[in-house]
């Protein structure tokens, strides 16, 4: 370009250049978006997980004690629950001390219902039942007081005779930054000083929300249920789907010839699968396990429901049918990605074992699979991720919002997004909080899946290696 | 099968083989005695494997469609509507100086409200003068515009100081009691006009269907489809059939199937809207994110960022739905443009920020097969980085692009969690669409609808289906579109 001038040239050419750096610095603000929204993403969680509430209670601490509850001794509450709520001391005893359900442990002498706990030796072979109605909350405190620390008796006080609600409720970084604006709103909610409630930090996210079940108070509700549900559903998409999506794996890498358009049709079907809504696969679970393979009463065939197979109160809509639905759902990604291990697999693998004698198919089971068995282990990570997550489909089979009792195979259940979903949308104060808890719990259910296939992917990949 | 039979004639091709070579050592070795599993039957069971994902697809369609036409078939009985005069309403007239007078054309009325502090009517209202029904399109401080000449009445001059009667929507009832033997049903003044000659009507549960119209008189076949005729007495209500047709479904704007609004279009609307903007957030970020792994990254960079976009394709929906409430609507949307708790704004940016990693890893691939010759022509004319990605690696990719983006929509049109949390439940006509209010799409609608025990035969259950199947076609040919670019992009260069 002998036309253009040398200087006009190199003020142009750093002008590209310049223009360059700066298309460079955006393209890698994107990530810088990525990171931010998923930075956000975890603030908003940890940010409504933990915060501040006002609680009332129904009855109020002062009322029932001169001191401070805090600073009594195990006795002295022990006397505030004999005093206030006598009827409760059983089922007190029986749900923290016995392995039994109450029923038995009222007919139970107490010497064998709470064997390894402490008993005064005079009650020891007599059962609550027994006892004289004046006598048994006596007895019962004396066994509370002895086997429970402070802390836990407090608990039982605060469920059984405060009973605190909460009234409302702010979020962490609300209550750290703008204390002002809560205590100012608290005084507009509660103009009487004596009856304004405390301002009290709150962790939502609790380690008893494992091990107990919903409640309608949220300060109390547990995710339990759910995640029994989420748990036995993981099974059944591991007995289920993973079996099916390798053998088809196989078929298609290994023995299907790709002329034929049969296992043409099969190929380009698995893919169109892989695009299809999660929940139209919900439909599908909701029309075909429910509605035909259900509950009898429906024109069902019983199968899901098991009334097939004797169980007489069984319903369509429960843990079967959800967990199959979950399999059909995520059956073409394992298919696709065991496919693609498979076909990673060097072909000198297959030559070399063939060449020692083996048949094709022990070619497969003996070379072939262990060889690919890394690849197939990060497709059923992929998989399983997206079955503990996936909720669309589960609300359209039926889970149901609110259960109190572990499910079995053939009863309603409900799952983990299931109950996220249920809590976002309710406008009560501490719902959205609960969910922001039962988030967690979900992220660290599925952090702990992928470190479990990455430890055994890596695992896998070693023992090739030796 | 084949595959089968070869395996077969091989393997006693093999053991004739071995026991040549080895003799005796063969049995030795144990070669030849290890038991096999029998192969074909192997081969049969890994087959039916395959073929499940058929009969997943064939039974999906298989439902979709058998309810879908089971839906078509559903019918809703409304009540039949009729206008009448509202008597409770407030007396009103046109104001009485030469003034208040009203030609055939004009159409601003100037109002004596006599006690009332203001106007009545609201925009909308339709309001009788004369013989003639108007209806009100603008409430002013004491006068109301009006559009003239309403439901087939001729526009008329009116007198000054004429009554102004408001009219409301009454159902239809019967004038006198109906005795079994009756075939014709006498109903109010006016009230006819409501219905047409083979119309399906009901009282109670009796099926009938007008044979002919005389005056305000309805000749009715009676007991239709296996009801029992009965007598009724003065005053029953009437309600009318109403049957979905496609042509409801696929124009109408109101979605309501128990009182017989048909139309599905606010929900695919609302779907598109959500779609629209996510799109809009996900493409800039998600092609600048290819164009960086793809043109500049090092492999260490590449190490850190590539589990990022895994990250977040591993967030489960639930939880991006809760962020889209409680973060980007109460957090930032509310404050900064007021927008409604509900919008399809809120749940089309987040929708956006989970269809990134898709766009991003298919634009992926679409720069990854443009060949190296290219880009080294392009430096070799002296193009600078910038050009040769803006000028020859984008333009050559670009069919790859375009596939990401529709597989991206695709995604975001089926996505269920994040628009059924936050873009609000009840469907929504908007026009010009409005992405500060509430409005719920086809996946919304259908979780919503589905939760909870619905009756197999309600026409609830059937509409979900077809909206699944609506849904179901726009994705199957959104995925076709994509799989159908990608296909003729790769051929370009190999």
């Amino acid at each position: 370009m002998p036309h253009i001038e040398e200087g006009v040239f190199r003020s142009k050419l750093i002008d590209r250049q310049n223009r360059g750096t700066a298309m460079r610095r955006l393209y890698a603000a994107s990530f810088g978006v990525a990171i931010l929204a998923l930075v956000l993403l975890v603030l908003t969680i940890v940010n409504e997980a933990f915060g501040y509430v006002a609680l009332v209670y129904k009855v109020e601490p002062e009322t029932i004690s001169d001191r401070p509850l805090a600073e009594l001794t195990e006795p002295e509450l022990v006397a505030l629950l004999v005093e206030k709520a006598p009827g409760q001391l059983p089922k007190m005893v029986s749900d923290a001390l016995s392995p039994m359900d109450l029923q038995t442990f009222a007919r139970a002498p107490l010497g064998q219902s709470l064997a390894d706990k402490q008993v005064p030796a005079e009650h020891a072979d007599k059962a609550p039942a027994d006892i004289p109605t004046g006598e048994r909350a006596a007895v019962m405190g004396q066994i509370l007081s002895g086997n429970l620390t402070q802390e836990q008796i407090l608990e039982l006080i605060e469920a059984a005779i405060l009973q605190p609600t909460v009234s409302e409720s702010w979020p962490l970084f609300e209550g750290l930054f703008n204390r002002g604006a809560i205590e100012e709103r608290l005084v507009e909610l509660f103009p009487d000083e004596i009856t304004r409630p405390e301002l009290r930090f709150k962790s939502w996210l609790r380690l008893e929300m494992l091990t107990k079940p919903m409640d309608s108070n949220p300060l109390v509700s547990g995710v339990r249920t759910a995640l029994l549900g989420t748990v036995y559903l993981l099974i059944i998409v591991v007995l289920t789907a993973f079996p099916v999506g390798i053998a088809a794996a196989i078929y298609l890498e290994e023995y299907a010839d790709p002329n034929k358009w049969y296992n043409r049709i099969i190929e380009t079907n698995i893919r169109n699968l892989a695009g299809v809504p999660s929940i139209i696969y919900g439909l599908l679970g909701l029309q075909l396990l429910v509605r035909f393979m259900g509950d009898p009463a429906t024109g069902g065939l019983g199968i899901t429901s098991g009334q097939a197979f004797g169980i007489i109160d069984g319903t369509g809509r429960n843990i079967i049918t959800a967990g199959l639905t979950l399999a059909l759902l995520v059956l073409p990604v394992v298919i696709i990605n065991a496919q693609e291990a498979i076909r990673a697999v060097p072909p000198s693998y297959r030559d070399a074992s063939y060449g020692l004698g083996a048949t094709k198919w022990q070619t497969i089971w003996r070379t072939v699979l262990p060889s690919a068995l890394p690849g197939i282990l990060t497709g059923i990570i992929l998989s399983l991720s997206r079955a503990v997550g996936e909720t669309a489909p589960l609300v359209v089979v039926g889970a149901s919002t609110f259960i109190v009792q572990d499910p079995g195979l053939f009863t309603r259940f409900t799952a983990l997004p299931i109950q996220i979903y249920t809590w976002t949308s309710r406008p009560q104060a501490g719902f959205r909080e609960l969910a922001a808890a039962g988030i967690i719990v979900l992220l660290v259910l599925l952090i702990a899946i992928n470190t479990i296939a990455f430890v055994l992917r890596n695992q896998a990949r070693r023992r090739l290696q030796v | 099968m084949e595959q089968t039979m070869e395996g077969t004639s091989y393997s006693t091709e093999r053991s004739r083989l071995l026991s040549q070579a080895l003799g005796k050592h063969a049995a030795r070795a144990g070669i030849g005695k290890r038991p096999r599993p029998n192969e074909r039957l192997i081969v049969v069971l890994l087959f039916a494997a395959g073929v499940l994902s058929i009969f997943t697809t064939a039974f999906i369609v298989l439902f979709l469609g058998t309810e879908a036409v089971s839906f078509f078939q559903s019918r809703a009985w409304i009540y039949a509507k009729m206008l009448v005069v509202d008597q409770a309403a407030a007396p009103v007239s046109l104001r009485g100086d030469a003034e208040g007078a009203l030609n055939s054309t004009g159409t601003s009325l100037l109002l004596d409200l006599g006690d009332l502090s203001r106007v009545p009517f609201m925009p909308g209202a339709l309001i009788q003068i004369g013989d003639e029904i108007m209806r009100v399109a603008e409430r002013r401080e004491r006068s109301v515009i009006v559009e003239r000449g309403y439901l087939d009445t001729q526009p008329q001059p009116h007198p000054p100081g004429a009554p102004i009667l408001t009219l409301k929507e009454d159902s239809v009832r019967t004038v006198e009691a109906i005795k079994e033997e009756d075939t014709r049903i006498v109903l109010p003044e006016n009230a006819a006009g409501v219905f047409a000659v083979g119309d399906i009507i009901h009282l109670e549960t009796e099926t009938m269907r007008i044979a002919a119209i005389e005056g305000d008189t309805l000749v009715v076949e009676r007991g239709l489809e296996n009801t029992l005729r009965r007598a009724y007495p003065a005053n029953a209500v009437v309600q009318v059939e109403r049957r979905p047709t496609l042509l409801a479904y696929l124009t109408g704007t109101r979605w309501q199937p128990q009182t017989g609004d048909f139309g599905v279009l606010p929900l695919v609307q609302s779907t598109f809207m959500t779609s629209f903007i996510a799109i809009l957030t996900a493409l800039p970020v998600g092609l600048a994110a290819a164009i960086y792994l793809s043109e500049y990254a090092t492999q260490r960079v590449r190490a850190f960022l590539n589990p990022l976009l895994e990250i977040l394709v591993g967030v489960p929906t639930v939880v991006y739905g809760f962020f889209a409430l409680q973060f980007v609507t109460i957090g930032v949307l509310r404050p900064l443009f007021g927008v409604d708790i509900y919008n399809t704004l809120s749940a089309g940016l987040v929708v956006g920020i989970m269809i990134v990693p898709t766009i991003a890893s298919m634009s992926l691939d679409a720069m990854g097969s443009v060949p190296r010759g290219l880009r080294e022509a392009s430096y070799g004319l002296g193009a600078t980085k910038l050009e040769t990605i803006a000028r020859v690696v984008l333009p050559a990719a670009l069919s790859g692009i375009v596939a990401a983006v529709i597989l991206g929509i695709s995604r975001a049109v089926g996505e269920t969690m994040i628009v059924a949390i936050a873009a609000g439940a009840g469907p929504n006509w908007t026009f010009p669409p409005n992405f500060t209010v509430g409005a719920e799409t086809m996946t919304g609608h259908i979780a919503r609808i589905s939760g909870g025990d619905l009756s197999y035969q309600s026409v609830d259950y059937t509409s979900i289906f077809s909206i699944g199947l609506t849904l179901f076609i726009i994705t199957f040919l959104l995925t076709q579109i994509s799989t159908y670019i990608t296909r003729r992009f790769r051929e370009l260069y190999e």
